[in-house]
This record gives C-alpha cells, structure tokens and sequence, in this order.
C-alpha cells in the first residue's frame, strides 16, 4: 500500500467536516466592509454589456427627446390668451398695512388663428420685486404663466390689441409682441419713498464662518432672526435664506431676501490606504478636493526615493514604479494646495499601499 | 431562515441581513479552510474577513450552476493564498532536499490522532508545501490546477506534495515517539 496516499487519506477525512467558529470582531470588520456587487465592477466584467446598455441609453435618449418636442410643439399651440395682473401695491400712512389689489386682463390678439408664437423671453424677477423697487414709476415685470388658464375664469376686462401692438413695461425691461394669445402676468408696484434701500447680495461662506448681512436705507426693520437691527451677524451651518422687513420713513413696506450658500471648504480628503490590484474603488491612491489650485502631491517610499508625483488633482498613483509594481508597505505623501478662501496648506501623512 | 437561493439574491442587492446569513452559514467552514493555510489564527481571521468581502462585492458572477459551497471555498482559497503572496517574507523556496524519501508506514499510528492535531501538523509545515498538500489532498486540486494558482510548475508542484507529506510522516514518527 503507498503510504503517500494513506496520509492524505486521512488528513481529507480529518478535515472534510472541519469547522472552527471565527471570534466575533471578524464580521464586525467584515459588515463594515461589506458591499454589494456595483454595477461598474459587472459592466467591466462583460463587455457585451457595455454595448448593450450604450445602446439602450442611446435609444432611450432620443425617444425621450423626440416625445419632449412632440410635446413642446402641442403646448404651444395651446397657449389662447393673453393674461396681465397687475398687483398695485399702496401704502396707507396710518396704520402701516399695505393694499393689495389684482386685476387680470386678457389680451387677445386679433388673429385667431393658431400660428406658432415668435420665441417670447420672459425674465421672471421675483426677487428684484421685492427687493430693489425704489424708481418713481412702476416697475412692470412679465412672467410667463405656467398653466393655461381657462377664460371663464376670467372676469375682468378683456383688451383686444392688434397684433402688431407690443405691451410695452414703462420700465423698458421687456417688450412683448404676441403673436397669439398668451399668458402673462404682470406685477406693477407703486412705490412711495426716494431713499433707496438695498440689501447685501446673496453671499457664499465656508462652514462655521460668521456674515454680516446688511439693510441699507429705511427706518426698522424686522429680520427672520427676529432681531431689529440694521444689520445681523450670522454663522449657519448649513444654506439658509434671511428675510427682513423694512419699514421706511413714510412707513412704506419693503422685504428682502438674502441666500447665504454655506460650502464645505474641508478642501481635501486623502486616503490611507489603497489597494491597486484590489477589485474595489481604492485601486489609486489620489487626493479627493473641490476648488483646489495650486495643487500638487508627491509620494516617496521609505527609503525616500520619489516614487510618484503630480500636478493634477485628478491623477493619482496606481502603486507602480518605473513600470513594476512598488512593494507592499507604508508609503509618505506630501501635499500643498491652496484652497479656495486663498489659504496655501500643506499636508503629510503616510499610505499603507496593499497588495 | 434564509434558502440559499434568497441569501444570494439578498447580497446581489447588498441586503444586510442576507449577508450576516451567508456568513453565519459559511464563516465556520470557511475558517476551517483558513486555519489549514494560515499559519495563526490572526492571518486566517484576515483572509477569512478578505475572502467574504470578495464573496459579496463578486456574488454577481456565480450563476447558480455549480455548487455554491465550492464557488465560496474557491474565493477563499484564493484569498488564502494571495495573502502569502502579499507577505513576501514568507515566500517558501526553503530547500528541504535533506528530507529524503522516507517509506516508513505510519499507517497503525495515525488514527490516534485528533484533528487538532492534524492542524497543528499542517501548519507547521514550511508555507508552500502546506498549500500544496492543502489544495491537492484536502481540496482536491489538480497538479495543473495547482501549478496555475501558485505560478509553479507541474513538476514543482508534484515534487513538493511528495516533500510535504514525507515531513508530515517524518512529523508524525517523532511526535509518536514522543508520547
């Protein structure tokens, strides 16, 4: 008998039902760990696939788009009538409240029939409205209505213009000229103060930076805070918009609004490990930031030899050295950048590269 | 209690609790495998953690033919051994031509032993002729399949099984005489 097969005989009897449970913190490790096949990894794997679903994008997209100008052509040529509100904002000295009061009109072009409208733009200026009306006249803005609004329920007047009247805004911002009936909707205010008032624009801060947001003009005011200052130091954490009210000297109401984007400025993220012939994401070791200039990153081995460098922020280090892949190990990396607030940084730290 | 068949479908989708169910089915077994490879506890724990990670993140390529059991032991036999590769101060080439071809039968003597130390037998063996032993006679890997796996060739593979399970005869001789 060959005693060279008796002993793995045995060792395979031994161990066919070997079972030892692991200690716990392995699938703690592993369900940290843990992630689904990703749709990338499968369209690497089967390039047929990739033809296929180019195709399938490619097909879907110009459906999409062929159905969206059907559609665009139809909503067009529904468009009946012409609609102006006009919003008259008045102020009554006495009681500080303001008055309201819309009135619709319908402007029917002459031709009836239905032609395709010239390209109308209309600048919609919500914000202007509220914010900056201190000229003597009205201003008239024109937003185009997005529904079609049935004429039934429309009681007010109905302006017939020929077709080659414009409807001129008294503030020269916009001249329309329909061809056929269209929706409109006009905001006139009446204002009754010269004292300009403005407030600070829209403004951009990194996290955890305080802003001054600011009223220039009119009497009191009242902000979303809730205090009624001039001016109110503000430090949020996340994109908030600030209201204030201002009352001005005539007792003349006026809001403002004011967006403070707030921006992660934590500018740059780096890895500390990679793994370049792992199958997962981390296969380059590469810098991750956003409004980066300047950038530029070197990797040196232990030894201190320059193993990597670059310039882009997009490139990284796929683990490879004059053409062999560099030894398993840690790896030192130094950065500078200049983030997007001016600041120059630098950055060392180490990289365990895994293979 | 999960089928099989809902546990794959749950890790495709990266179900959380198909996955604990795939682990606590297989993590014992898999171990096991682990233990035979690895030379301790703590490399086996790594490559058995590595391996199920692949497992999931790779589910997608098993198409419900062969055994799901075997598609799991392959990856983490695999994993085993790309662990060694990675840890170049383990790389094996150890000449162990002192040992000669020692035809001493041991069969009377090895019943006696208990699978602990069987393990313990398997794991003092030098790193590569413990592969090979392991993936030719507990596995049931070819020489040719063998050979691909380790980058050797067929003759290597052949010479070092043979290596190996004469320094696991000789093993077993002294540890009898021992006792």
């Amino acid at each position: 008998m060959d005693t060279g097969n008796n002993i793995g005989e045995v060792f395979r009897e031994a161990f066919k039902d070997f079972e030892r449970k692991p200690s716990n913190h392995v699938w703690t490790n592993i369900e940290s760990k843990a992630k689904a096949p990703s749709f990338y990894n499968k369209l690497i794997r089967n390039k047929a696939n990739i033809l296929i679903s180019s195709a399938a994008i490619i097909i879907v997209v110009s459906v999409a788009y062929f159905l969206f100008n059907q559609t665009n052509k139809q909503s067009d040529n529904n468009n009946q009538s012409t609609i102006i509100n006009i919003k008259n904002y008045q102020t009554q000295n006495t009681d500080n409240t303001s008055q309201k009061s819309n009135k619709q009109i319908v402007a029917n072009t002459t031709d009836s029939k239905n032609t395709t409208p010239n390209n109308v733009n209309e600048i919609v200026k919500t914000k202007d409205t509220v914010g900056t009306t201190t000229s003597p006249k009205p201003n008239i803005n024109i937003q185009k209505q997005a529904e079609n609004i049935e004429k039934t329920n429309i009681n007010s007047s109905l302006t017939t213009i020929p077709k080659t009247n414009n409807i001129n805004s008294t503030t020269n911002t916009n001249s329309q000229k329909p061809q056929t009936n269209k929706n409109y909707n006009v905001v006139a205010n009446n204002p009754v103060d010269n004292t300009p008032i403005t407030f600070t624009p829209d403004q951009t801060i990194c996290k955890g930076d305080k802003i001054k947001l600011e009223v220039k003009g009119g009497a009191s005011y009242l902000w979303s805070t809730g205090e009624r200052t001039q001016y109110v130091l503000v430090n949020p954490t996340s994109t908030t918009d600030y209201s204030v009210i201002v009352t001005d000297s005539k007792g003349a109401i006026k809001s403002g609004l004011i967006t403070v984007n707030v921006s992660d400025c934590e500018a740059l993220m780096v890895p500390n490990a990679f793994a370049p012939n792992g199958e997962g994401k981390a296969a380059i070791f590469k810098a991750y930031g956003n409004n980066i200039r300047n950038f530029e990153m070197i990797v040196y081995s232990r030894s201190g030899q320059i193993v990597f460098s670059t310039k882009n922020i997009d490139e990284g280090w796929n683990g490879t050295f004059s053409g062999n892949n560099a030894p398993m190990g840690v790896y030192v990396y130094r950065i500078s950048y200049i983030d997007q607030l001016n600041t120059p940084h630098i950055l060392n730290g180490h990289v365990s590269l895994i293979r | 209690m999960l089928s099989e068949e809902e546990i794959i479908k749950g890790c495709l989708k990266g179900d959380k609790i198909a996955q604990k169910a795939l682990y606590d089915k297989y993590s014992a077994k898999m171990f096991g495998v682990c233990l035979r490879y690895l030379k301790n506890n703590d490399e086996a724990e790594d490559a058995l953690q590595d391996g199920f990670i692949r497992i999931y993140g790779n589910i997608d390529t098993y198409n419900f033919k062969g055994s799901f059991d075997g598609w799991i032991r392959r990856i983490i036999v695999n994993t085993t051994i790309n662990y060694h590769n990675y840890n170049l101060k383990h790389r094996f080439h150890i000449d162990y031509s002192e040992i000669e071809n020692s035809d001493i039968d041991t069969k009377s003597n090895i019943d006696v032993y208990s699978v602990e130390a069987l393990l313990s037998l398997i794991r003092s063996l030098p790193e590569g002729y413990k592969q090979i032993f392991n993936l030719y006679e507990i596995d049931g890997y070819t020489h040719k399949e063998i050979a691909k796996m380790l980058g050797i060739s067929i003759n290597t593979s052949k010479s070092q099984l043979k290596k190996a399970k004469n320094m696991l005869k000789a093993k077993m001789n002294t540890n009898n005489n021992v006792i």
